[in-house]
C-alpha cells in the first residue's frame, strides 16, 4: 500500500460522521468554519462553543484522538512562533500592559492572538474531522457535485493518486542508493539528492505525458467527464440544514449577547 | 477485408529516433495477431499509431478506412487501446469512475455509462473493485481494471501492450486466461512468447522499426533462426527434445 493511504486511514470506520454523505459533510464544514471565522474576538464564549461543538463532533467520528492530535501539531510551528513574538507588541497604554513570566505583553494583542490562534485551530480540526471521516474520492466528488469547477477536482485527483505513486518511486530510489553504500560527506550527500531530484522531476513529467496519451486513447478531449452521484439522502439533507442554521443561530445569538 | 492493415508506416520521435522504418502488417477480423521484438524494436510506438494517437507518413486503416479519415470518438470507441504501465492508464479518483470515463466521452448518458462500466468490471471479474480507489489495488488487479476501462467502450479490436508485464504466475494465468475468452480481435504487443503463443494464431516480429515476418504463430515461434535474428528466443515449449 502506498505511503499517501495515510490520507485515507479512517475513512472506512462506520461512525455517524463516517455514514453522512460528503456533499453534506462539505457543506456543513465549510459553514461552521465561516461561522467560526464571523466570530467577533470579544466573543471568546462563542469561540469555545464551537470549540465544544468541534470535541462532540470529534467524539461522534470515532477518529483516534492521537491521530486528530497529530494532524493538529502541524499548527505548532505557527502558533509558536506568534506567541514568541507576542512581547514584541508593546501595549497601548499602562492599563493595557501585563506582566507575563517577568516580560511585558499587550493584553489586546495577546486577546487577538488567542482569538486567531484558536479560529486557526478550530478551522484546522474541522477540516480534519472532515477528511478524517471522508475518503479522499468522496470528497473531490463531493467539491465537484456541490460546483467546484471540474478540471481543478481532476488535477486534485491527480496530485492525490499520483503524488503516492511518485513517492513510492522516490522511496525505491532512496533504498536502491543505500543498497549501493553509504555516501560520505554533505556535499556529495546533496549532489546525490539533487540528481535524484531531478531524476524524479523528469519520470514527473514523463508519466505526464503517458498519462495524457491514456486519457486522449479514451476519447478525452478537455473535458473531464463524471457520473451523477444522485441526490444525497433527503434525511441528510434537513440534517445538514439544521446544522447550518444552528450555527447561524448560535453565531447570532453569540454576537448579541 | 482485414480490420487492420498497416503499410509502409514511418514514424520518428522529435529527439530524431527513427522508432518505425516502413512497417506493414495485417489483422482480419476476429482474429488475434502477437507484436514481438526486442525492445526498442518500435512496438509500443506502432501501437500508438492504430487508434489514432501518433501520426506517422504511410498507411494505417482499420475497416479498410484510414485513421486520419475517422471522427476521433469512433476510432477510439473501435479500437481499444491498453497501456504497459496500469499505472498511467488508471487515473481517476474510484475504478467506477475510470471504467466510466471512456463511455462518458463517448457522450453516453451517465446512467449507461454506469452500467457499461460496471459490466466491462464484472467481464474481468473486478465488479468488486468499483468504489476504490485504483491506487489501492494489486498488480493484477489494475490489469483487469485496465482492461476493463478499453473493454467499456465495447471496441472491435483490442491493442494490448505487454498484458502480463510484472505479474506473479498465478496472476499471468489469470489474465491469459481472461483474454482468451474475450471475443475482440486482439493485438498483443509482448515479450512474453508462451503467452504469444497461447493468445495468437498469427505473430509479426518487429525489429529496428520494420516488421520482418508475419505468420502461423506455431510456426514462426519455433523458427529458431529467424528469432535469434531479432533478438527473440524459441518458447520453452517449442523447444525440441
Amino acid at each position: 500500500m502506498l505511503a499517501h493511504d495515510l490520507l485515507d486511514a479512517w475513512a472506512h470506520l462506520r461512525s455517524p460522521v463516517h455514514r453522512l454523505d460528503a456533499r453534506v459533510k462539505l457543506v456543513c464544514a465549510c459553514a461552521l468554519v465561516i461561522a467560526l471565522l464571523a466570530t467577533p474576538v470579544a466573543r471568546p464564549g462563542l469561540l469555545a462553543a464551537w470549540a465544544a461543538l468541534l470535541l462532540a463532533i470529534a467524539g461522534a467520528s470515532q477518529l483516534p484522538a492521537r491521530w486528530i492530535a497529530g494532524r493538529l501539531a502541524l499548527l505548532a510551528p505557527f502558533l509558536l512562533l506568534g506567541t514568541i513574538a507576542l512581547p514584541l507588541l508593546p501595549p497601548a497604554d499602562a492599563a493595557d500592559a501585563r506582566q507575563v513570566l517577568g516580560l511585558i505583553v499587550s493584553a489586546q494583542a495577546a486577546l487577538l492572538w488567542l482569538n486567531v490562534g484558536g479560529k486557526c485551530l478550530l478551522a484546522l480540526l474541522a477540516a480534519t474531522l472532515l477528511t478524517g471521516t471522508t475518503a479522499s474520492a468522496e470528497l473531490l466528488r463531493a467539491a465537484g457535485a456541490l460546483g467546484l469547477p471540474r478540471t481543478l477536482t481532476a488535477l486534485t485527483g491527480f496530485a492525490l493518486t499520483y503524488l503516492g505513486v511518485l513517492g513510492a518511486e522516490g522511496g525505491r530510489m532512496i533504498v536502491a542508493r543505500r543498497a549501493r553504500g553509504r555516501v560520505r560527506g554533505l556535499g556529495r550527500n546533496l549532489r546525490v539528492a539533487a540528481s535524484m531530484a531531478a531524476t524524479l522531476m523528469a519520470r514527473t513529467v514523463e508519466r505526464g505525458e503517458r498519462v495524457a496519451l491514456a486519457m486522449v486513447a479514451r476519447g478525452y478531449r478537455g473535458r473531464m467527464p463524471a457520473l451523477d452521484a444522485g441526490p444525497a439522502p433527503a434525511g441528510q439533507i434537513v440534517l445538514g440544514a439544521a446544522f447550518v442554521a444552528a450555527c447561524a443561530a448560535l453565531l447570532w445569538a453569540g454576537v448579541r449577547a | 477485408m482485414s480490420l487492420l492493415e498497416v503499410a509502409d508506416l514511418f514514424f520518428t520521435w522529435p529527439d530524431g529516433t527513427e522508432a518505425l522504418r516502413g512497417a506493414s502488417l495485417t489483422l482480419a477480423a476476429g482474429g488475434s495477431l502477437g507484436l514481438i521484438g526486442r525492445n526498442g524494436a518500435g512496438k509500443s510506438t506502432l501501437l500508438l499509431h492504430l487508434n489514432g494517437i501518433l501520426h506517422g507518413s504511410g498507411a494505417v486503416r482499420v475497416r479498410g478506412r484510414a485513421v486520419e479519415d475517422w471522427p476521433a470518438d469512433e476510432l477510439r470507441a473501435t479500437v481499444g487501446l491498453v497501456f504497459e504501465d496500469p499505472a498511467d492508464q488508471l487515473f481517476m479518483p474510484t475504478v467506477l469512475e475510470d471504467v466510466a470515463f471512456g463511455p462518458l466521452n463517448l457522450g453516453l448518458p451517465a446512467e449507461e455509462a454506469r452500467a457499461r462500466a460496471l459490466g466491462a468490471l464484472r467481464s474481468v471479474g473486478a465488479e468488486e473493485l468499483a468504489p476504490r480507489p485504483p491506487h489501492h489495488l494489486s498488480a493484477g488487479q489494475m490489469r483487469r481494471v485496465a482492461l476493463a476501462t478499453v473493454l467499456a467502450m465495447e471496441p472491435e479490436l483490442l491493442v494490448i501492450d505487454e498484458p502480463v508485464l510484472a505479474l506473479d504466475p498465478e496472476g499471468r494465468e489469470a489474465i491469459i486466461a481472461l483474454l482468451a475468452g474475450l471475443p475482440q480481435a486482439k493485438l498483443i504487443a509482448s515479450h512474453d512468447l508462451e503467452m504469444v503463443l497461447a493468445l495468437c494464431g498469427e505473430v509479426a516480429i518487429l525489429d529496428a522499426g520494420r516488421v520482418h515476418a508475419q505468420g502461423p504463430a506455431r510456426a514462426l515461434l519455433a523458427d529458431e533462426a529467424l528469432l535469434r535474428a531479432h533478438g527473440l528466443r524459441v518458447p520453452v515449449s517449442l523447444r525440441g527434445g
